[in-house]
């Protein structure tokens, strides 16, 4: 009876024994999920809290001062067909509209560091539960985000108003409530919406979804019907919206293979770190040789990791991807037994050296980009000038149409007009003209009003020297200057003279 | 007490080590001169000697820049500096650093072949090779790595033995701090390793570990050095942002008789013969690590990733290790015969037989590098203006004659043969080449005026490249002939041309 007695308690302590540590377990695991979404959340506010605290403008550079001109456009007209400023048709943007109704309760300033913030951590919460939904351990998809919290593309596209950001959001969405769902309506339903949601965001994006959501139904050896018929609506909608409409499909984010496009160290716009890069290479040897059951999956992200050399938004999902066999590789390093502990503690220290070095790489790169204060103040004076076309370089477009209200001759958008190449010859052949009647013509052919010389163009076009159309606005009569102030120019083109200098 | 006990091959080794650095000092003590790109090195040792520091920040250099990389061979200059004149120094430390070269490759072929006679012969062969003497006039940081380099890859090799790790690490270390050419050294680890796995022959644990810290700890450390250059030049950093016009003289076209000429026919042939053997007859980890390092050097020469002369020096030393691979199989062949006294034979065949196979391209090598320093002529006009201009004036001079502006005028440059981190290198070299050829001179003013320059100085080198004896719009109005001798120096008055 007494030992009866005892085993009962032994059974009832060894449960409890085990339910505690179940529960620390837990504890750590959530634990570590909430230190790596703090970095995340501390990365991505460092970007903004520096630009800010230099007195710069809270979006650094690029495409976020178009995405914020168009929402602000919206906002007053929800149905223009046309953009206002750069006189081209608009073909609607989900993306524009989701600004739009933030800006309908937020200030523009909130908008700019709520939404990228945001979506920057719920991306992360839903890529760490696929990561989990896909296998991979507790502990390694907590890893991962904290590699994610250091590769470039993530700290770009989540700290600036950048639709490649939203659709990486909208598609992680959508890949997950298509693996959670169990032959739900609900969910099928929402997944087809947000799947052309996302087609209309981003036709590559929209793609390379379909592409992930079918590799991983067959990894995971589910019906690839759970992922073609959510996608059957959108297309249809597409398609219908193609024939009928104004909307023209287009397969954007194709390059050329160059080095510069896809290393951040060669100044990459969306580009892959170069020691995350070699943990990939490190990461999917190990994978590759462990793991047979899965080698579907692995030759799959290879594929798209070489498709990646030629497609931009490939690269942001791949960003993604090769987190985790970032991790893989670490965590080979750390665990594996080594023969000279010196160089283990050495490799260990380096590989955390560099993934810090990545991080400051690119968060410096962030808060020293443009515009500072003093473009800001240049191109608000401009906007209280007569109407007339800017020429600027091709990455200040976005600003000056943001600033000033008025069209840059060339922006990031410019490549998608029929005559780009006509345009960037002209204009890359009349920064470099140091006679007017040379520039003349030109200038007369698109109508330029207004030249816009920043710091940068100076440097990068004319390597310091007052050279070309430098040289020109200078010293011709035929323009007349309407700002200068450290070392920004604006100079307006009067055929005829100086008067009202 | 301690004896030490010296023996008949360490004499060897010994006598042939005297022997070429006393050869290198031969050629080299009576010159009066150094090659035009050693003049930066000079500067260099001469900066940290008074410093500490080396010149970083260059006030001089393209009329003032910030240029950073690895410094360890200039304060080792520095360093000899303290003990002799710079320029005594700036000879020795470079023929001592090339002749340490024939220890290493001793070592090496020793532990390859466990044949004394094989690594002398080796160790004869690297340091007569006649590749080896194109840096004569030089003050190449390549004396310092390329010893560094095979050091590694000997410690490496014999990673296991105890205190062979930490003397790596250290290696490791020092080359980084004295040259980028470690890359070589790392991408023939992973060939090495690639190779070892096609065979099927077990990796060595210690050897992937500190393969996998110097692969970290080298691009970790480039980049952080270089970074900024990345940036600016993107994939051209590889060929160090050279101007195009001067691009082909530096990574030139391979050709095998350049080769052969190079690396000496019976290297080669002996190196080719080891390849062979090494892969199809016995196998040999040591041996793999070498031909790695030569097929990388050669992919890398032919791929113009690398100056000629550098990549050859690379494989022609591991040609060289090779080598004794194979006279080491001859030899054991021989012995086993019933003519077992050949084998003396033919070790004096195998070191005549070099000495005639090598002896023409040698000489040839010799007198090219010679002839390589600037007349005396230029250096008294570069020593005037030291003297007769203001400290802050801005000489013009070819961008190869850059380092001798700097060096010995103390002026500042429009260019060197730095090329890296300047921004347009190409125009700024197109513009300095039509300065001296130009006819027009409101646009010679307009440059002169660009790059803010002082005076120009027409050294007799560039006369005979331009073929000119004057500057042709050099008029009164807005030159005055400052300097005339068998160089020419002009001061430039700053006068406007509309």
């Amino acid at each position: 009876m007494k030992n009866k007695g005892l085993d009962v308690t032994n059974i009832e302590t060894n449960v409890i024994n085990r339910k505690s540590a179940k529960e620390d377990e837990g504890k750590s695991k959530l634990k570590l999920l909430i230190f790596a979404l703090l970095i995340i959340t501390l990365v991505l506010s460092a970007v903004m809290i520096l630009r800010l605290i230099q007195n710069k403008p809270m979006l650094p550079a690029g495409e976020s001062y178009y995405n914020m001109r168009l929402a602000q456009e919206l906002k007053a007209d929800p149905f223009i067909i046309k953009d206002p400023v750069q006189n081209t048709p608009y073909q609607p943007n989900p993306y524009h509209y989701l600004l739009v109704l933030l800006l309908l309760m937020l200030s523009p300033q909130l908008v700019s560091i709520i939404t990228p913030l945001l979506l920057g951590i719920i991306s992360a919460i839903i890529f760490f539960k696929l990561l989990t939904l896909l296998g991979v351990r507790h502990r390694d998809a907590a890893y991962s985000l904290i590699i994610l919290a250091v590769s470039p593309a993530f700290i770009k596209l989540f700290t600036g108003l950048y639709l490649y950001g939203f659709v990486l959001f909208l598609s992680l969405l959508i890949i997950f409530l298509v693996i959670i769902s169990k032959k739900s309506k609900y969910t099928l339903v929402l997944s087809s919406l947000l799947l052309l949601v996302l087609a209309l965001a981003s036709l590559t994006g929209f793609i390379i979804t379909l592409a992930f959501l079918l590799i991983i139904c067959l990894a995971l050896k589910r019906k690839t019907r759970v992922a073609i018929v959510p996608a059957f609506p959108s297309i249809t909608v597409l398609v219908a919206l193609a024939l009928f409409s104004i909307y023209k499909p287009v397969l954007l984010g194709f390059h050329s293979f160059e080095f510069r496009n896809i290393l951040s160290v060669l100044g990459a716009d969306l580009g892959y770190d170069l020691f995350l890069i070699l943990l990939f290479f490190a990461g999917f040897m190990l994978l590759w040789s462990r793991n047979e059951e899965k080698k579907l999956l692995q030759l799959a992200v290879l594929i798209f990791f070489v498709i990646s050399f030629f497609n931009i938004v490939a690269r942001v999902y791949l960003s993604l991807v090769i987190t985790v066999y970032c991790v893989a590789a670490i965590t080979y390093f750390y665990n594996r037994k080594w023969e000279l502990e010196i160089i283990r503690t050495g490799t260990l220290l380096l590989i955390l050296s560099s993934l810090v070095f990545s991080l400051t790489s690119q968060v410096n790169l962030l808060v020293n980009a443009q515009p500072d204060k003093e473009i800001e103040n240049s191109l608000l004076s401009l906007k209280k000038l007569g109407a007339g076309i800017v020429l600027s370089a091709e990455d200040t477009g976005f600003i000056v149409e943001f600033y000033s209200g008025k069209q840059a001759l060339l922006d990031k958008n410019s490549f998608l007009t029929l005559n780009y190449k006509e345009i960037k010859n002209d204009t890359d052949r009349l920064f470099l003209i140091p006679r007017l009647k040379d520039a003349e013509p030109i200038i007369q052919k698109y109508e330029i009003r207004y030249v816009f010389i920043t710091p940068e163009m100076k440097q990068e076009i004319w390597i310091g020297r007052e050279e070309g159309l430098w040289f020109l606005v200078k010293n011709s009569d035929s323009f007349v200057r309407k700002y200068e102030y450290k070392n920004i120019e604006l100079w307006e083109y009067r055929p005829g003279g100086r008067a009202g200098v | 007490m301690i004896t030490i006990k010296i023996t008949k091959e360490q004499i060897i080794l010994a006598l042939i080590f005297i022997l070429v650095l006393g050869t290198r000092l031969f050629f080299v003590l009576p010159e009066k001169g150094f090659s035009y790109d050693a003049y930066d090195a000079l500067r260099q040792a001469e900066h940290i000697k008074e410093t500490g520091v080396p010149l970083f920040k260059d006030p001089l250099s393209y009329s003032g820049r910030v240029f950073v990389f690895p410094p360890l061979f200039y304060y080792v200059l520095a360093g000899f500096s303290f003990l002799m004149p710079l320029e005594l120094a700036a000879k020795i430390v470079p023929s001592l650093a090339f002749a340490t070269l024939v220890i290493a490759v001793y070592l090496i072929a020793k532990h390859l072949t466990k044949n004394k006679t094989a690594a002398l012969i080796a160790a004869f062969f690297s340091g007569f090779v006649p590749i080896i003497f194109y840096s004569l006039g030089q003050i190449s940081v390549y004396s310092l790595s390329l010893p560094l380099i095979f050091f590694l890859s000997y410690t490496f090799l014999r990673i296991e033995e105890k205190g062979f790790a930490t003397i790596t690490i250290i290696l490791i270390i020092l080359l980084l701090l004295t040259h980028t050419s470690v890359f070589i050294m790392l991408i023939s680890f992973i060939i090495y390793f690639i190779i070892l796995k096609l065979e099927k022959q077990e990796l060595n644990k210690k050897e992937v570990e500190i393969a996998l810290f110097l692969f970290f700890l080298t691009i970790w450390f480039n980049l952080l050095l270089y970074k900024k250059a990345f940036f600016l030049h993107g994939i051209r950093f590889i060929w160090q942002n050279i101007p195009l016009p001067l691009l082909s003289s530096y990574f030139e076209d391979i050709s095998f008789l350049g080769v052969i000429s190079a690396v000496g026919v019976l290297s080669l042939l002996l190196g080719v013969y080891a390849t062979y053997h090494v892969f199809f007859k016995t196998k040999s980890q040591a041996a793999t690590l070498y031909i790695s390092f030569a097929f990388i050097s050669f992919i890398m020469l032919w791929f113009k990733l690398m100056p000629l002369k550098i990549g050859l020096l690379f494989l022609s030393i591991n040609l060289i290790i090779l080598s004794a691979y194979s006279i080491k199989t001859i030899l054991v062949s021989i012995s086993k015969t019933k003519t077992p006294w050949l084998s003396n034979i033919i070790v004096l065949l195998l070191v005549v037989l070099f000495i005639l196979t090598s002896i023409v391209p040698f000489v040839m090598t010799v007198k090219a590098e010679i002839t390589k320093s600037p007349p005396l002529d230029d250096i008294k006009a570069l020593e005037w203006i030291k003297n007769n201009t203001r400290e802050k004036a801005v000489v013009l001079g070819r961008a190869e004659e850059g380092f001798l502006i700097t060096y010995v005028s103390k002026r500042k440059n429009v260019a060197d043969q730095n090329f890296l981190m300047i921004n347009n290198i190409d125009q700024r070299y197109r513009d300095i080449n039509l300065l001296f050829t130009l006819r027009l001179k409101s646009e010679a003013v307009r440059l002169l005026n660009d790059y803010k320059i002082d005076y120009i100085f027409l050294s007799t080198q560039s006369m005979k490249e331009y073929n000119l004896t004057k500057l042709f719009y050099a008029d009164q109005d807005c030159f005055d002939l400052v300097y005339r001798n068998q160089a020419i120096v002009y001061k430039f008055l700053r006068c406007d041309v509309e």
